[in-house]
């Protein structure tokens, strides 16, 4: 019965891909599995053209951030707070900038956000293909050297300021990694934006040894120097605390913004304000669908 | 010249109420700024049953990166024989986008629709829910998923004030329609680039609700 579904599927398979190969689609078909990965040029020559002409290459969507962390007894301690910018706008009051690479290192990153996010993505992918394949727990150590050699092949151009943070065999570590691919091992670090702001707190108040708590403390007070004081950073305070055995992400730790003023009713459109033209209303349950139990 | 956002204008907008999302547009396709050369040009794309796609910025690439997302998800549906999820649409936009990080589209999409989760009731069957799913992006695949509201197009600094003010949550399907079009048509009474038509697609699990709103032609 399956060996039937099989063969009508293998049938279709094989029929729509020599139909694609007559009706001219091979070209797109062939660029698409050509593609290895890698960045695309096919704009390139367009854009010149177009910023010769006066166009303005618009912004990319920043995190415009204050990242810090710290170094305390047996765990590392990420904080981060939550605004992204594009240009002077707010694009989103609360998004998460501390990321999973594996179990026992977090890291989080400041800069522009498209780069971050596809270089967050490629570190956690290549640390899991590297866990597997040699069936031990990911140093820190090793993530540095990954992220600094690809940072430092693209000559800056892939803007990601990163904080990475974890625990492993060596203890707790905490690394900074600038956009153009230079590392520091630092008991603690402040990156962004808001990284003075951030920087001058820990600076004051850092100790060695401290308890995990204490450094919680410091942490989110570092984050709210940024987010009062700088005008990239904004909303609220993030904080993960990375130890040997797991990690634990405190999301939010801190609501120093919460907003206030609401209207007492909101402002309720009754249903016919709006005039329109016409209307089209789809049914989609009409079609029958069959579904595998 | 300017910005080449300006170019052709035009805005999209997404918001979610309960067990529904909302996406919309406004209607104009300009030329070097000031000239209208049309008012039907819909920025909105349906990809599938579930995910809606809504693309501003220039409109050749507009129509340039809807053509590539339609060659995906036909391919990715018809070599995989499933439906293509909207959080495995979001990752691939991203990655398009992305791929041309020093050559970008000049896009900034928004996906609307809904992820379908599949949980076991209490007789051990298998229930499907619709959560609403709304996430913005710049234009080189930087990725924010929201549970409110997204907006993107040369308007979006006045759609943001508007939807700050005006958004309810947990709206029905009705209201979520009102709030949506009000938010839209007073940003567009403050900007030259977009307008002349509006269209406001409602989207719920079983059916869509398509209305063309009537705006002022100026």
């Amino acid at each position: 019965m399956y060996l039937i579904y099989i063969y009508i599927y293998m049938y279709v398979l094989i029929h729509v891909s020599k139909y694609m190969k007559n009706c001219g689609c091979p070209q797109l078909l062939s660029i698409f599995y050509k593609e290895n990965g890698g960045f695309n040029f096919e704009n390139l020559k367009r854009n010149e053209i177009l910023i010769e002409k006066g166009a303005k290459l618009p912004t990319f969507r920043k995190t415009g951030t204050t990242i810090c962390g710290l170094v305390c007894q047996d765990a590392v301690i990420l904080g981060a707070d939550t605004r992204e910018t594009e240009g002077p706008i707010v694009a989103n009051k609360n998004c998460c900038k501390i990321h999973y690479i594996s179990k026992n290192i977090y890291c989080s990153g400041a800069g522009v956000s498209g780069d971050l996010e596809h270089t967050k993505i490629w570190l956690q992918h290549n640390v899991e293909l590297h866990r597997l394949n040699t069936n031990s727990e990911p140093r820190v150590a090793m993530c540095v050297s990954r992220l600094t050699q690809e940072l430092f092949r693209y000559q800056g151009y892939k803007e990601c300021a990163i904080i990475l943070g974890g625990v492993d065999v060596n203890g707790p570590q905490l690394y900074s990694i600038h956009p153009h691919g230079s590392s520091s091992l630092l008991p603690f670090s402040a990156m962004g934006s808001g990284s003075l702001n951030a920087m001058a707190v820990l600076e004051a108040k850092y100790r060695d040894s401290m308890t995990i708590e204490e450094g919680k403390e410091l942490v989110a007070e570092a984050i709210s120097a940024g987010i009062f004081n700088d005008l990239g950073s904004g909303g609220n305070v993030d904080i993960c605390v990375v130890t040997r055995d797991g990690s634990q992400m405190i999301r939010p730790y801190k609501e120093p913004n919460v907003r206030l003023f609401h209207l007492p009713q909101p402002t309720v459109f009754p249903r016919g304000t709006t005039p329109y033209l016409c209307e089209k209303v789809e049914n989609l349950k009409k079609l029958i669908t069959i579904e595998d139990a | 010249m300017g910005s080449i956002f300006e170019y052709n204008g035009g805005c999209v907008l997404g918001m979610s109420g309960e067990g529904c999302v909302a996406i919309a547009c406004d209607l104009r396709l300009g030329s070097n700024r000031f000239t209208t050369i049309s008012t039907n040009f819909t920025k909105i794309f349906k990809m599938n049953d579930h995910i809606y796609v809504g693309l501003s910025g220039l409109a050749t690439d507009v129509q340039t990166i809807y053509e590539i997302l339609r060659f995906r998800i036909n391919l990715y549906e018809i070599k995989n024989n499933i439906k293509m999820d909207i959080e495995c649409f979001t990752s691939m936009l991203s990655t398009i986008l992305y791929s041309n990080r020093f050559s970008p589209y000049f896009v900034n999409p928004i996906v609307v629709g809904f992820k379908i989760v599949y949980n076991t009731d209490e007789h051990g069957n298998r229930v499907k829910t619709y959560v609403p799913f709304l996430t913005a992006f710049d234009l080189i695949g930087a990725k924010s998923e929201t549970n409110n509201f997204v907006v993107n197009g040369v308007t979006s600094e006045q759609l943001f004030g508007l939807c700050e003010s005006f958004y309810i949550s947990n709206q029905d399907e009705n209201g979520l329609f009102e709030t949506i079009s009000q938010c839209l048509l007073s940003a567009l009474d403050r900007d030259c680039l977009s307008g002349w038509g509006a269209e406001v697609l409602v989207l719920t699990p079983d059916k869509v609700i398509k209305k063309k709103l009537k705006t002022r032609m100026d």
